[in-house]
């Protein structure tokens, strides 16, 4: 017997929330519109009533979608890529001051690097990191299925160049 | 010849199909400098992953059941909502001052001050201006159901009931939800600009926002 689409929706929300949450708070730098965005996407698809062919590249690109209206809204006054970590909830663990000092930084320096590259390189990069193919790739951000890899490897030594750099900057 | 970099890539992210990562890795046997170049990929894949892992949050766990009442959930009923709330809440400051007329007018067309009563739909909510203080107060001692709270950019706090049934006692400076004995899931929207806002089940405080900080559990 077919699944019902709503055996499919469940499936489909378990297997896809938490990377299609992870790549916008990677994008966005924010948790808390990371996850509003990431849940509005599956509300979409929900009311949609259907499953798209490709689902993974049709959330991600509603997502993207969404989180480039959100960008453009002046009054979220969004801080893409610039700002550090967002507010933590109590229900992480408290992290302590040195390690949350080290992260900090860390954190800085990675999003300065990305902000370095064009936005279509960060967006490839931070997908992929989370496991999209290609083709979802290729969907989503309107590229050759066939150019994806060599975009992904210039994007990621451009991103290890700069990275590096900003690294030797900070050291000396 | 050698190997492109963009085959090599797609090698390493498993995305040739298996004739031609078959023919890649045969040419690879053979080519020093193209193994060369696929370990230099391989390093920067590596070098980006662990970088990346310095921006990474746990993500949320939010149940499928909310993302579906939420689908289910229709903008307008909300908007009519709000309207009603806020009229009831000018209604009932009206009603509270000195010598307010009022209060006799209320008196006398219903006999007690109206709440914000809204049984028998699927969903219902109230809109409320955050003010300098807001306490979002379920008077039962346990949750209703799923309490899910999220922080966004309009201007207003959105308290929405989800199945179930409540009622909502707006006062200037806090929201009352009686739930009886019925399960309900609530979502609760915060202004990122509400300057001090709690939300309170029973007598125990789960979530604070005062300023910027949160402090507490979006989702209980």
């Amino acid at each position: 017997m077919q699944p019902s689409f709503h055996e499919r929706f469940v499936e489909l929300y378990n297997a896809n929330f938490p990377r299609l949450f992870r790549a916008l708070d990677r994008l966005s730098g924010d948790a808390a519109l990371a996850a509003d965005l990431a849940q509005e996407a599956f509300v979409r698809l929900y009311r949609r009533g259907e499953t798209p062919d490709d689902p993974g590249a049709w959330l991600i690109t509603v997502a993207l979608n969404l989180l480039r209206n959100a960008k453009s809204t002046e009054a979220r006054r969004f801080r893409l890529l610039s700002r550090t970590r967002g507010e933590a909830t109590l229900s992480d663990p408290a992290p302590q001051p040195e390690e949350t000092l080290e992260r900090t930084d860390v954190s800085a320096r990675v999003r300065a690097a990305l902000a370095r590259l064009p936005e279509r390189d960060q967006q490839l990069l931070l997908l992929r990191a989370e496991g999209y193919r290609y083709q979802e790739l290729a969907a989503a951000l309107g590229l050759n299925a066939a150019s994806v890899g060599v975009l992904l490897a210039r994007a990621k030594r451009a991103f290890r160049t700069v990275y590096e750099e900003r690294g030797d900057t900070n050291a000396s | 010849m050698h190997l492109e970099e963009g085959p090599l890539e797609a090698l390493l992210d498993n995305e040739l199909d298996a004739v031609a990562a078959a023919e890649a890795r045969r040419h690879l046997d053979a080519c020093g400098q193209c193994r060369g170049e696929l370990e230099r990929l391989r390093s920067d894949a590596s070098a980006l992953e662990h970088a990346l892992r310095a921006l990474d949050h746990p993500a949320p766990q939010i149940p499928v059941e909310r993302i579906v009442a939420r689908a289910a959930t229709r903008r307008l009923p909300l908007r009519w909502a709000a309207g009603i709330a806020l009229l009831l809440l000018a209604t009932g400051t009206a009603y509270a001052l000195p010598g307010s007329p009022v209060r006799h007018w209320v008196d006398r067309l219903m006999g007690r001050a109206p709440k914000a009563t809204m049984p028998g739909a699927d969903v219902a909510g109230v809109a409320l201006p955050p003010g300098q203080r807001l306490s979002v107060v379920f008077t039962e001692p346990r949750a209703p159901g799923i309490v899910s709270i999220t922080l966004t950019d309009d201007s207003t706090i959105d308290v929405r009931r989800l199945g179930g049934a409540a009622t909502f006692n707006a006062e200037p400076d806090r929201l009352r939800i009686e739930t009886g004995n019925a399960t309900t899931n609530f979502e609760i929207a915060i202004p990122r600009r509400a300057a001090w806002v709690e939300v309170i089940v029973g007598e125990q405080r789960m979530f604070l926002k005062d300023g910027p900080t949160v402090s507490g559990r979006y989702v209980f």
